[in-house]
This record gives C-alpha cells, structure tokens and sequence, in this order.
C-alpha cells in the first residue's frame, strides 16, 4: 500500500463527502457515514484522477480494501 | 401518439413504466399496465423465489406482453431471485435500493434488459458500464427507499453523464409531468403513486383512500439518519418513527419498529402502525381508474402538453 494512494483517498472523501473522521485503513467506510452511492461516487473520482477503470463489481468494504484495489489497479497499469 | 426509442427497446407501445413496489406490485397490477401499453412491473420486494415464481406464472397467464420484476438488493432473497429471472426468462429487471453490478453479467448475458433505479450521476456511469440497457433517474420527490436530490436536478445531469436511455421518475402523475420529462431528456417515465389507486392494484382500500385524501403536503422522509430515508404519508406510525429519530434513537431500534410495517399498510390498512409509503404527487391523484385508463391520461396528456409547447416561443 502506497502512502500517496490512502491519502489521495482520503482527501477524496474529505472533500467530496465532508468526512472529518481520522483515517486510517481499517476505517470501515460505512461507519464514517459513507452510504453505497457514496463510495460508487469516490470510486468515480479515483478512476478520473488515476486514468484506471476499476471493475463494476468491486465494493471495497474498508479505506484499505479501496487502496488495494486502487494501487492493484495502478501496477497493472504500468505493467 | 407519443413514441420513443424506449418503447422499441423494451416492446411496449407507451413509454410508461410502473413502479415497483413492495407489497403493492403485484402480478394484477403489473399484467393491467402491460396489457395497457406501458411496462407492468412486479415488486420482488423481500420475498423468496418460489413467491416471485408464482407471480410471475400468473402475470404470464394475464397477458402475453412484456412485463419486468424490480429486484430489491437489500433483499435477504436477492441471490436467488436474481437466478429465479434468469430460470423463468423475465423479459426486464429494474433494480432499487443499492448498487447491483454483482448480477449484471449474468442478467445481460441471459438476454435480459436491466434498468437500475439511480439516484447519481456515478452510479448511473458505472451501471452504463456494467451494461445497463437504459437507467431510471429517481428523484426524491417518489416515494418509498429516496435519495437526496430531485428528479428536476437529476434526469438532466443523468441524460449529459451517459449515453444511455434515461426513464424519469419521482414526482410523476399526468401529462405535464410526463412532457417536462422528455424536454429534460428523458425517454420515458416510471410512475408508482398514481397507480396506487388502480383499480387492478390489490393493495388496501385502507392505502388508497389515504392516497385520494393526501395533499401537496402529506408526506415526511424518516430514516435519513440511519442512511435508509423513505418517503411515506404523515400517519401515526410515521410520525412517531420521525420522533423518535429525533431524540437519537439507535439503528437498531428504529429498524424494530419499522418492521413489518409496510405490509401492515399495504395488506391490512392497518392505520395506526403501517407504513403508507406515497410520492409528494399523492396530492394530484385524485381518482380511482382502470390501469389503462392511468396510461392513456398520463401519455394523451402529455402529447397535448406538448403540442402547445411551442407557445411561448417567438
């Protein structure tokens, strides 16, 4: 897990959603607020700002899980 | 005659569809507006799939039209019945209440036309992207399971953000409702409020008097703090839920006594504690009809609407 990753997510989620909770990658997105939508929205702003498509199906539960796909994404990228 | 790509798209002759709701979309109510010319649409709500099977069979039995079922993904049953439409070739899924990507490629590759309820532009985006064939933009004004913003706010940034048909919703009951749909893009209507009131719809009489009787201001959202808003009338059961919301009662608490209190609404117009879920446009339903009727008064009236638009334009 990439630091620049988990704090780009997280500045996602401050800015887009109003999230003032800390952060960290256990933080179970739907205990800091963030309903299904929410997070289809933030996984929208990841795949604009990182130029990846991350897959229909995937529902990360947690900061973490969102992160991994993110960067699992990114190495597939520059591979 | 008003017809648009979504009428070929899904093999009906009126661009309306019915909403799928729970406890009250049954096959009577689905089979009267397929038979009519709009989508009759059966609710899976949290039923299991030997239930749904059976509705199914009998709204085959009362017409030969296409029809859909809206599946619920906060369904215990959501699975099954996912499998269940595949088994009995259901011509459409509508999908309400969260993100349903984990079926889709086996619906789409059954042949089945799949029309997600959304309440935002990403999720519209993703469901584009998980092969949606069309997407019903639903605004808060519907009511039931809602989301925060409008159907005047939402349809168009839906109908700019894919290139899909857009199915407006929320808010919807005569003509004029139906032609400012289309001049914000959309292709077609869902509408549950009104047919409520049908006379094909099995749901209480209890319900329905208390739709005719609402007005303009007769509906609350609860549960918007334990991220599960419904849009419902002004009851006792409602407004004692809204209560005690306020005073900070736990999730759990509030899901107890929201429990089972939809059917008591729905089956038994039980008054005091069921949940008499309506759209704000429960004020302009009126009249009790026939199911055709309701899709000949939304469609002509449109088309009149319509036809005097250019009015205003010099």
């Amino acid at each position: 897990m990439t630091e620049s990753t988990f704090e780009h997510i997280c500045t996602i989620l401050k800015e887009q959603d109003g999230v003032t909770e800390e952060l960290t990658p256990e933080t179970v997105l739907s205990e800091v607020g963030l309903d299904s939508l929410a997070v289809v929205e933030a996984v929208m702003a990841c795949e604009a700002d990182f130029d990846i498509e991350i897959d229909t199906e995937a529902n990360p539960q947690t900061i973490g899980e969102f992160v991994e796909l993110v960067d699992g994404l990114l190495e597939e990228k520059q591979a | 005659m008003i017809h648009t790509p979504i009428c070929d798209m899904l093999g009906i002759e009126k661009p309306v569809l019915q909403g799928g709701m729970a406890w009250i979309a049954d096959a009577s109510l689905a089979s009267a507006v397929s038979n009519a010319g709009g989508l009759g649409i059966i609710s899976a709500m949290n039923a299991d799939a030997a239930w749904l099977r059976n509705q199914i069979r009998s709204c085959r039995e009362l017409t030969d039209r296409p029809f859909g079922v809206n599946i619920m993904l906060q369904s215990p049953f959501a699975p099954e019945v996912a499998d269940l439409v595949i088994e009995e070739r259901v011509p459409v899924v509508v999908t309400g209440a969260g993100n349903p990507a984990t079926y889709m490629r086996g619906w789409v590759s059954a042949g089945i036309k799949v029309i997600p309820v959304v309440a935002s532009v990403g999720l519209a985006r993703l469901m584009r992207r998980a092969g949606a064939t069309a997407v019903i933009a639903e605004g808060g004004e519907s009511g039931g399971h809602v989301g925060d913003l409008t159907t005047m706010t939402l349809v168009p940034q839906v109908v700019d953000a894919v290139d899909l048909p857009v199915i407006a919703a929320g808010g919807i009951a005569d003509g004029r409702g139906v032609a400012a749909s289309l001049m914000l893009g959309a292709l077609g209507v869902q509408v549950g409020t009104r047919f409520l009131v049908a006379d094909e719809c099995t749901v209480s009489e209890e319900y329905k008097e208390r739709i005719l009787k609402a007005n303009d201001i007769a509906t609350i959202v609860t549960g918007r703090s334990s991220g599960h808003a419904v849009r419902c009338l002004k009851t006792p059961f409602s407004t004692t839920f809204a209560r005690l919301e306020a005073a900070g009662a736990s999730a759990d608490e509030l899901a107890a006594l929201g429990a089972g209190s939809l059917r008591k609404a729905a089956v038994e117009g039980d008054y005091e504690e069921g949940s008499f879920m309506s759209g704000q446009i429960a004020g302009m339903v009126r009249e009790r009809q026939s199911a055709a009727a309701i899709v000949d008064d939304l469609v002509d009236g449109a088309e009149r609407v319509l036809s005097e638009a250019m009015r205003w334009v010099r």
